[in-house]
């Protein structure tokens, strides 16, 4: 018994694996929500560090705002001082020696002088320096700030009165009296202290704060220099034209406040790539370390995880397959106590499952046997009762006419026929016994033929030690007899042969009667003839047939008037085997 | 026996998957760690020492060229950069200059940003230099070669051309006679100033060149040899001279001739006395570059060059700007003609 195999194939490569299926899809969230997540933190962080980036240069300019005016307010009280204690004195030389001694003490103030209301000077504080005679553009003298009377700054300028001396200074100045004369108190202060404050305000590594005048124009820039040379470029049109006190752009972030005099303004400016792009950089990498982390982790979670659960299933699916193409041999497993309930209920289903099939295989295998052995028997008693009516017939006819001679040599071969037939009731038997009983029979017919026919047994090869089937020849004699030599004239020839082949043992039955049409021969093995002789060579075919297989059985070669061969092929089944039962199809 | 045969089978599939599984995984961890590294190295500046610049000049006791180095030290400490700033006494002393290259080879800089005295015999050496790796800018005055990778440098030609126009703008302008005191140099922006002027002179024909003369580059031969000049040529009536030396020397001749309402001279460069002879009327013209501009962008090409910016602007012109007694206390003016940095 066999279990068709399934014509379809197995498209094994587009199949995916549970655990594969659940780690790429868990892989994929995971990155997914890590993206979706660290993009908006990173948008967040972004936007705080601007605000703190702004707020950074707001407190800075701020705090820039303060020292200026501290720096300021004490220039203008020194003014306001001086302004005092001129008024107080009497003669050119107490207000010479004045001024002298606080240009001289003072490290910021560059010069002191007085000029009367038409620019001449009247007194300067000069230690070695030569005034020039001829100075057709004095560029300390500003009547017109100095008229303000708020003691505002003058934007930097060249102090040019001294001869061979060029100095940067800016220039506070008050309208007042001395010795009943109008005149300007005048103080040309150095412009590096003041720079100096604002090279020191930094905002951040790169931002710096510097002041611009009312007219948009700058006052002092920590690197003037470069300012003055062209080489750096403020946009006063974008600082002029700010609204609020923060600007923010691109790279760069502005922040404005006035001083206090309300002309000037310090701007600071700070830049987003050191501030906020470089902090950025760093979240990101922080990010992507955490990124890298997390897909690791749950990479491996995941793995551990879905194997877990695919396991049995794989284990399942392995042994069902195991268990389509070899249902009879498989074993169930009994190790479905583990894992995930679902999967072990499946588990132990199939199970109850296998076993009930092969419960039931089992049982359909034996009634089959069954089936058939009743079958075979009911063939072969078929044969028997209309073979021995006319054997005893000849017989008595013999004796009628006194060839007891005869007689008992027939009797003898019938006995032998029959113990054959009889021999304990086994399908098989040896080869040597199956001959023997085909040589008895020819002995019984050729008594019955009177000689009309010759036979001749052959083998070739070690057939003896194997078996074949019981009553396999007789019939096919029987129908070489009847079909083949009965009805020809002349003398009938029958030969048997056995031959070992290769894997199999081949019989030979020929005879050199009228042979037969191809539709005949095809029609003796398929049960169609109505015959009754027929039956005897279809039932040898099917009993080996289901016996040993498709494989074997019986073929017809024949010829009209020449004769008919019918071959057939069995297994090599040795008498152990057959004993043993160890020859499975 | 066929069941473990199965088994086996399946087993090495299993086995396989799990393979492909964990080169999935070393993957990804293997291109998250590339990524990583890939930031850091963008990251990174160079750790690996400063970038070490040296300035050459052509001099270090002109005006010009301290501004020059100033504006160079600015630059020098917005990168980060060691500089070396160095040059000759003497104006005119290639050789030492060649010694000074020699030894920025030696002390294996990074770049060499050089003002040349002579237009070719500096070149063997600084293509030696360039050789070994070193970056070559010239600043002001440049050499035969095309090792230069950037130069940053005043039109010549054209300051020469600037200040004919500024003297063919004036109304009495037609039929001067016209001098010019150069000094003795191979230097490549003198030429270039002298023939830009010439050039524009001769085109326009409304004046003359009426002689020329070539003095040494130090303010007492320059003197000297301008008295000479003015002796030889009593006609002359502008005097027209291309460096900061013989700018002064002239004026000191104008002085001590008592000829400041006589000739008009137009000079080239300032410091502290070419401006106040600027304001007295010895001279009446100053043509002025930029040299802090010069020394600041030197380095600052320097910089890009060696960390291999491609954006490098390798062909600078700096401006100049023609001041005279009236424009000099305009603020632009102030601006360039009297540097900040010496008042700290």
């Amino acid at each position: 018994m066999k279990i068709k195999k399934h014509g379809r194939k197995r498209i094994r490569r587009h199949r995916v694996t549970i655990s594969k299926y659940m780690v790429t899809i868990i892989i994929f969230f995971v990155i997914l929500i890590l993206v979706i997540s660290s993009s908006v933190f990173m948008s967040l962080f972004r936007n705080s560090a601007y605000e703190t980036a702004t707020l950074n240069t707001e407190q800075i300019v701020s705090q820039a705002v303060g020292m200026v005016e501290l720096y300021t307010d004490s220039m203008k009280k020194e003014l306001e001082i001086m302004e005092k204690q001129i008024g107080d004195y009497e003669t050119k030389e107490d207000i010479s020696q004045y001024i002298n001694l606080l240009a001289k003490t003072s490290s910021t103030i560059s010069c002191i002088i007085i000029y009367d209301k038409e620019g001449e000077i009247r007194y300067v504080s000069s230690e070695d320096e030569r005034i020039k005679t001829d100075i057709k553009l004095d560029l300390s003298f500003q009547p017109e700030l100095f008229e303000k009377r708020n003691y505002e700054i003058s934007i930097p300028h060249i102090e040019n009165i001294f001869e061979y001396s060029y100095t940067w200074v800016t220039t506070l100045g008050v309208p007042t009296k001395i010795l009943g004369e109008d005149v300007y108190l005048v103080m040309d202060m150095h412009i590096y202290p003041l720079l100096n404050y604002l090279d020191n305000i930094s905002v951040g590594q790169h931002g710096y704060c510097f002041i611009i005048n009312e007219k948009n124009e700058i006052v002092y820039h920590p690197q003037q220099e470069l300012i003055y040379t062209g080489l750096k470029v403020e946009d006063l049109d974008l600082i002029g034209g700010m609204e609020q006190k923060t600007l923010r752009e691109k790279n760069s972030i502005y922040a404005k406040e006035y001083l206090n005099n309300g002309e000037w303004q310090i701007v600071g400016v700070s830049f987003t790539e050191e501030l906020i792009n470089e902090q950025t950089k760093e979240a990101i990498k922080l990010l992507l370390i955490n990124m890298l982390w997390c897909t690791v982790v749950s990479i491996i979670i995941t793995f551990v995880f879905s194997r877990r659960i695919s396991k049995p299933v794989r284990e399942l699916s392995d042994a069902m397959r195991m268990f389509e193409k070899h249902a009879d041999k498989y074993i169930p497993r009994d190790d479905t106590k583990l894992g995930i309930y679902e999967i072990s209920v499946l588990s132990e289903s199939f199970d109850h499952m296998v076993r009930k099939i092969q419960e039931l295989v089992e049982r359909v295998k034996m009634e089959e046997k069954t089936l058939r052995k009743a079958e075979l028997r009911a063939l072969q008693t078929q044969i028997n009762p209309h073979f021995l009516y006319n054997t005893l017939d000849s017989i008595q006819w013999m004796c009628e006419q006194d060839k007891s001679k005869d007689a008992g040599e027939m009797v003898n071969a019938l006995a032998k026929l029959f113990r054959i037939s009889i021999s304990k009731g086994n399908e098989l038997i040896s080869i040597n016994n199956e001959l023997e009983h085909a040589k008895n029979y020819l002995v019984i017919q050729s008594y019955r033929y009177q000689d009309r026919f010759t036979y001749k047994f052959t083998s070739k090869g070690n057939v003896e030690k194997y078996m074949c089937n019981k009553i396999m020849l007789q019939p096919i004699i029987e129908n070489a007899l009847l079909h083949g030599i009965d009805v020809m004239e002349g003398e009938g020839k029958i030969e048997i042969q056995v031959k070992e082949e290769a894997n199999s043992i081949l019989f030979s039955v020929s005879d050199n009667g009228i042979g037969m049409t191809k539709e005949q021969s095809v029609k003796i093995l398929k049960h169609d003839m109505s015959d009754k002789f027929g039956i005897g060579i279809k039932n040898v075919n099917d009993r080996i047939k289901i016996y040993f297989g498709q494989e074997y059985g019986l073929s017809i070669k024949s010829e009209l008037d020449k004769g008919t061969t019918i071959y057939i092929k069995i297994p090599k089944i040795t008498l152990e085997q057959y004993e043993n039962d160890t020859w499975a199809q | 026996m066929k069941m473990t045969h199965g088994h086996s089978k399946a087993g090495e599939k299993r086995m396989k998957n799990r393979i492909t599984n964990l080169l999935c995984i070393c993957l990804l961890i293997l291109l998250s760690v590339l990524m990583l590294v890939a930031c850091e190295n963008k990251n990174s500046s160079d750790a690996s020492g400063k970038i070490r610049v040296a300035v050459i000049t052509k001099t270090t006791t002109s005006k010009f060229f301290m501004i020059v180095f100033s504006g160079a030290e600015t630059a020098a400490s917005e990168y980060n950069i060691i500089l070396t700033c160095e040059g000759p006494d003497n104006e005119n002393d290639y050789g030492k200059q060649n010694e000074l290259i020699s030894k920025a080879i030696e002390d294996k800089v990074d770049a060499i940003v050089i003002s040349a005295i002579d237009k070719d015999n500096s070149t063997k050496i600084l293509e030696k230099a360039q050789k070994k790796g070193i970056h070559i800018i010239v600043i002001d005055s440049g050499i035969n070669s095309d090792i230069v990778e950037a130069r940053i440098e005043t039109d010549n030609y054209d300051a020469g051309r600037k200040m004919a126009l500024a003297l063919i703008k004036e109304e009495n302008y037609e039929g001067r006679k016209i001098g010019i005191v150069n000094f003795n140099s191979d230097s490549e922006n003198v030429l270039g100033r002298e023939s830009g002027f010439k050039d524009t002179i001769e085109m326009d024909g409304r004046a003359e060149i009426v002689g020329r003369i070539n003095v040494d580059s130090n303010v007492t031969k320059a003197k000297n040899g301008s008295l000479d000049f003015i002796d030889t040529y009593p006609e002359i009536d502008t005097i027209v001279t291309f460096n900061e030396w013989t700018t002064l020397g002239v004026g000191y001749a104008i002085e001590e001739r008592d000829l400041q309402d006589e000739i008009k001279v137009i000079g080239f460069d300032n410091n502290v006395i070419s401006v106040a002879m600027l304001e007295s009327g010895e001279i009446d013209g100053l043509i002025v570059q930029n040299p802090y501009a010069m020394g600041y962008l030197g380095v600052e090409i320097a910089y890009q060059l060696i960390k291999e910016n491609t954006l490098v602007e390798t062909d600078i012109i700096t401006d100049i700007m023609y001041i005279t007694r009236d424009n000099l206390y305009e603020q632009a003016s102030q601006e360039i003609l009297f540097p900040l940095e010496e008042d700290k």
